[in-house]
């Protein structure tokens, strides 16, 4: 099954540029299976993404994009609006108590900033960073960063046996499912996919149209 | 009635020994003076200690805001940073002018790492320079619509995909 995992919406994401059925649409046309909501520390409502999955038959779950000190993570489980930038460490407290998911997203993107200057991250060094030793996972295909980017969080994850997921972080049309998290179980909802992260019965790939 | 004002600002940033960077940022001008002093480590630009004072200042607002600057440690100097630092120390409970002096840290350290390739650039000529130009851009899409030289049009950008 596959499923992008990082899409934003015009509805609650000031820089998104398409609303949500729209990304449904397109999701749709290029062969997914399912698409995640993920809005900047905005919560989508089960009620409202239950009604879209019914309209469009098609999956269609809520999560969420929080901005912490340490980077962007993407949350599935929690459905409260976070209104202040805070720490993973602090993030990890509140999703466990709802049993749900963090999965560090786009983790090394623009790590590359530098360009090229003398400055330069290898795995041994990037798996250091001590925000990755509190999520269940990182976004290790990732639409919006570079190839190197995303092949340093491949390396990443496969060096701290941690699972890598795939999301397009689309925010305008046309972005949906460049990159992708392909499901070995069919999910219908988010406890499964929640069920379903945390089992790590799931790859990540670069999608783009075709059906993998 | 004669106004007079000053003000004074100073950034300094040096390489450390251990790898790493200490970074030094004061402001003191009629009303406000306060420093911040920070070690950011490399190649992770993630800061690992911070610390700074307030010596003047309009109420205690921002003196007791000083303890919010371990918040920044931790953090990495690259997106997103700037809405995590006035989040976190120059939010409601917190100091907007701490707040700067972080912020303008960070942006040294970003222009240690953004000069040296740009002077090795700007002694070339003609098609030399700026087929230089082209690969620092696609090596450094940060700087991409960053200035004129950069921006939309410039021959610099040709063949980038943005």
């Amino acid at each position: 099954m596959i499923i992008d995992l990082h899409v934003h919406t015009k509805e609650l994401s000031p820089d998104a540029d398409r609303d949500a059925e729209e990304a449904i649409r397109e999701a749709k046309q290029k062969g997914l299976d399912g698409i995640c909501f993920t809005d900047h520390n905005r919560a989508w409502s089960v009620g409202d993404t239950e009604k879209l999955s019914k309209k469009w038959d098609f999956v269609v779950i809520g999560g969420m994009e929080v901005d912490t000190a340490e980077g962007h993570m993407l949350v599935f489980g929690l459905h409260e609006d976070i209104k202040k930038t805070m720490h993973v460490s602090q993030l990890r407290q509140m999703v466990d108590k709802v049993g749900g998911v963090i999965i560090f997203a786009h983790p090394f993107k623009s790590f590359l900033m530098f360009g090229m200057s003398d400055i330069s991250l290898d795995v041994e060094q990037a798996s250091a960073r001590p925000a990755l030793q509190v999520v269940d996972a990182l976004e290790a295909f990732s639409g919006r960063a570079g190839e190197s980017e995303n092949r340093l969080a491949q390396d990443v994850a496969k060096k701290l046996g941690m699972k890598g997921t795939g999301g397009s972080d689309g925010h305008r049309p046309g972005e949906i499912g460049r990159c992708v998290t392909i499901f070995e179980n069919d999910i219908k909802n988010e406890a499964e996919l929640i069920a379903e992260l945390k089992a790590g019965r799931f790859r990540a790939d670069y999608f783009v149209g075709g059906r993998k | 009635m004669i106004l007079d004002y000053t003000r004074c600002k100073h950034a300094s940033i040096a390489e450390l020994e251990e790898n790493s960077l200490l970074v030094r940022v004061a402001v003191e001008d009629t009303f406000y003076a306060a420093e911040v002093e920070m070690v950011v480590g490399l190649p992770a630009l993630e800061v690992t200690s911070i610390k700074g004072k307030v010596k003047r200042a309009f109420s205690d607002k921002c003196q007791q805001a000083v303890p919010l600057l371990n918040e920044v440690v931790g953090m990495r100097v690259g997106s997103g940073i700037i809405k995590a630092v006035n989040d976190l120390v120059g939010g409601p409970s917190g100091c907007p002018r701490l707040a700067d002096l972080i912020l303008e840290g960070f942006n040294d350290v970003i222009l240690r790492y953004t000069m040296p390739p740009l002077r090795e650039i700007v002694p070339l000529a003609g098609q030399a320079q700026l087929e230089a130009y082209q690969v620092y851009l696609r090596k450094s899409p940060r700087l991409v619509g960053s200035c004129i030289a950069f921006a939309e049009g410039s021959p610099y950008r040709e063949g980038l995909e943005v």
